[in-house]
C-alpha cells in the first residue's frame, strides 16, 4: 500500500469515526426556546405594521372631520353672506301682521314664525327698484329681521360651557331678545307712521332732499331727511351736510 | 403558503423574514444537530454549549435581515465562531484549568497502544479534538461539522486558503496518529 493509499485509507476511516461520534443533539427545551423566540420575533415585527395602520386611521379620520368642519363654516358663512347680499325680498302683508302681533305677547314665537316661513315669503318678493315703496320699507325691516334670526337657524358647534355660564347666557340672550323685540316694535311703528312717506334707493333719496333743500322746502326736506336716518342709518351725509349748512 | 423542504437555506431565510415561521422551522431542523455538535466540541462542558446554541439562534433571528448574500450555513457558522470566541475571553482562566483537567484524564483513562470499543472511540476521538490547537480545531470542525469549502472556512476564520488546508493536515495528521487503533 501506498502512502497516497494509505492517507486515503485513514481520511475515510477518520471521517466513518467522525460521522458515528456525531450524537450530540440539542435538548428540546432548546429547540422549544429557540422557535418559540423565532416566533415571538415575527410577531413583533408585525406589530409595528399594525401600530402605523392605526396611526394612519385616526390621522385619516382626524384629518377628514377638520375637513367637514371647515366645509361646515364655510357654508355657514356663504349661507350668511347670501342672505345680506341677495336680492331685496319682503315679507308678506299677513306674515308681517302675523309676527308683529306676537312680538310683545311671546318673543320665541316670531323667531319661530320667521324660521318656518322664509322661503314662502322670499318667493313672493320682487326686485328693491322695481317694488312698490310699502313692499321696500317692508323688505329693509325684513333684512334686519334675518339679521337677528340667521345665527339661531344655522347649526353651530359650541364648546360645553359650565352650567352657570350657560344660565347667564340663558339670561343674556332673553335680554337681548326683548331689547331687539323693543325695537322692532319700535320701526314697525315708525313705519306706520310714515307710509306716507316714499322709501326710495339712497342716491336717489337724497337727491330728492338735495331737491327739497333747493326748493326752500325745508321742513320737507328734514322729515325726509329724518326718514332717511331711519331708514338708512349708516349711509353718509356728507354731501347733503353742505347743502344744508348752506340753506342754514 | 406550502415550504418545500428542498428550498435553498437563504430563500427559506428570505420566507422567514417575509413571515413564514414554517420556513424558519426547516432552516432550524438543517443546522440544529451541527451547530449543536460544533459549540459542543469546541466549548468547555454542555452548559455553556447550550448558551451559545440558543445566543447564536437568537442572534440569527435578530440579524436575519441583516443577510444579503453569499452562504447562510458560512454565516451561522461565524455566529457561532464569534460567539464562542466572546466567551472564551471571557473565561480564559477557567478554561486553562479545565484543559489542564482533560489531559490527566487523558493520560490516566487512555493509555496508548490499546484497542478500544466503538463507544470509546468515540469519546476518545472527542477528547483528542479537545486537544487540538484551537485554530486546528476549528479548522476541522468547520470542514467535517458545518461541511465548509476550504475558502469559506478561510472567509469565515479570516485566513488565507492554504493556511486553513495547512492547519487541518496537521489536525487530521494528529488525530490519525492518536487514534490509530479506532482506524
Amino acid at each position: 500500500m501506498t502512502d497516497q493509499q494509505n492517507d486515503a485509507y485513514y481520511d475515510k476511516a477518520f471521517s466513518l469515526l467522525y460521522q458515528k461520534s456525531r450524537q450530540e443533539e440539542p435538548s428540546q427545551a432548546l429547540d422549544r426556546a429557540v422557535l418559540q423566540q423565532a416566533s415571538a420575533q415575527l410577531k413583533k415585527q408585525q406589530s409595528p405594521w399594525l401600530r402605523h395602520i392605526a396611526t394612519a386611521a385616526i390621522m385619516i379620520l382626524g384629518v377628514s372631520v377638520t375637513l367637514q368642519l371647515v366645509t361646515i363654516e364655510e357654508a355657514t358663512k356663504q349661507r350668511d353672506n347670501e342672505a345680506f347680499t341677495s336680492e331685496p325680498s319682503i315679507l308678506s302683508e299677513d306674515a308681517i301682521t302675523h309676527v308683529t302681533a306676537d312680538v310683545p305677547a311671546e318673543p320665541s314665537a316670531k323667531r319661530r314664525l320667521i324660521i318656518e316661513q322664509p322661503k314662502e315669503v322670499s318667493e313672493a318678493i320682487p326686485t328693491l327698484n322695481s317694488a312698490p315703496v310699502l313692499e321696500q320699507d317692508r323688505h329693509l325691516d325684513r333684512l334686519e329681521r334675518y339679521d337677528t334670526v340667521a345665527p339661531v337657524v344655522l347649526p353651530k358647534l359650541e364648546k360645553p360651557v359650565p352650567q352657570q355660564r350657560i344660565k347667564n347666557k340663558a339670561q343674556k340672550e332673553a335680554k337681548q331678545e326683548q331689547k331687539a323685540e323693543f325695537q322692532e316694535a319700535n320701526k314697525i311703528v315708525i313705519q306706520k307712521k310714515t307710509r306716507s312717506i316714499s322709501v326710495l334707493p339712497p342716491a336717489q333719496w337724497l337727491e330728492k332732499i338735495k331737491t327739497l333743500y333747493r326748493q326752500n322746502k325745508i321742513s320737507d326736506a328734514q322729515k325726509e331727511l329724518k326718514h332717511f336716518k331711519q331708514v338708512w342709518p349708516d349711509y353718509p351725509l356728507d354731501a347733503l351736510k353742505n347743502i344744508a349748512d348752506r340753506v342754514d | 403558503m406550502s415550504i418545500s423542504s428542498e428550498y435553498s437555506d437563504e430563500r427559506l431565510l428570505e420566507q422567514y423574514c417575509q413571515g413564514d415561521v414554517n420556513a424558519f422551522e426547516i432552516l432550524y431542523q438543517r443546522y440544529r444537530k451541527s451547530l449543536y455538535i460544533y459549540l459542543c466540541r469546541t466549548c468547555d462542558n454542555q452548559a455553556q454549549a447550550d448558551d451559545c446554541y440558543q445566543e447564536v439562534w437568537s442572534r440569527v433571528i435578530k440579524a436575519k435581515t441583516q443577510f444579503k448574500q453569499g452562504s447562510f450555513k458560512a454565516w451561522v457558522f461565524q455566529i457561532a465562531r464569534n460567539i464562542k470566541i466572546d466567551l472564551f475571553r471571557k473565561q480564559t482562566l477557567h478554561i486553562v484549568s479545565d484543559s489542564e483537567q482533560v489531559e490527566e484524564v487523558i493520560s490516566e483513562d487512555y493509555p496508548q497502544e490499546q484497542h478500544y470499543s466503538n463507544r470509546e472511540c468515540h469519546d476518545r476521538l472527542r477528547l483528542e479534538i479537545a486537544q487540538l490547537p484551537a485554530e486546528q480545531r476549528d479548522a476541522l470542525l468547520l470542514k467535517e461539522e458545518a461541511g465548509l469549502t476550504l475558502e469559506q472556512i478561510a472567509k469565515v476564520v479570516s485566513v488565507g486558503r492554504e493556511t486553513i488546508k495547512s492547519r487541518l493536515r496537521y489536525a487530521l495528521k494528529q488525530l490519525k496518529k492518536v487514534l490509530k487503533d479506532c482506524l
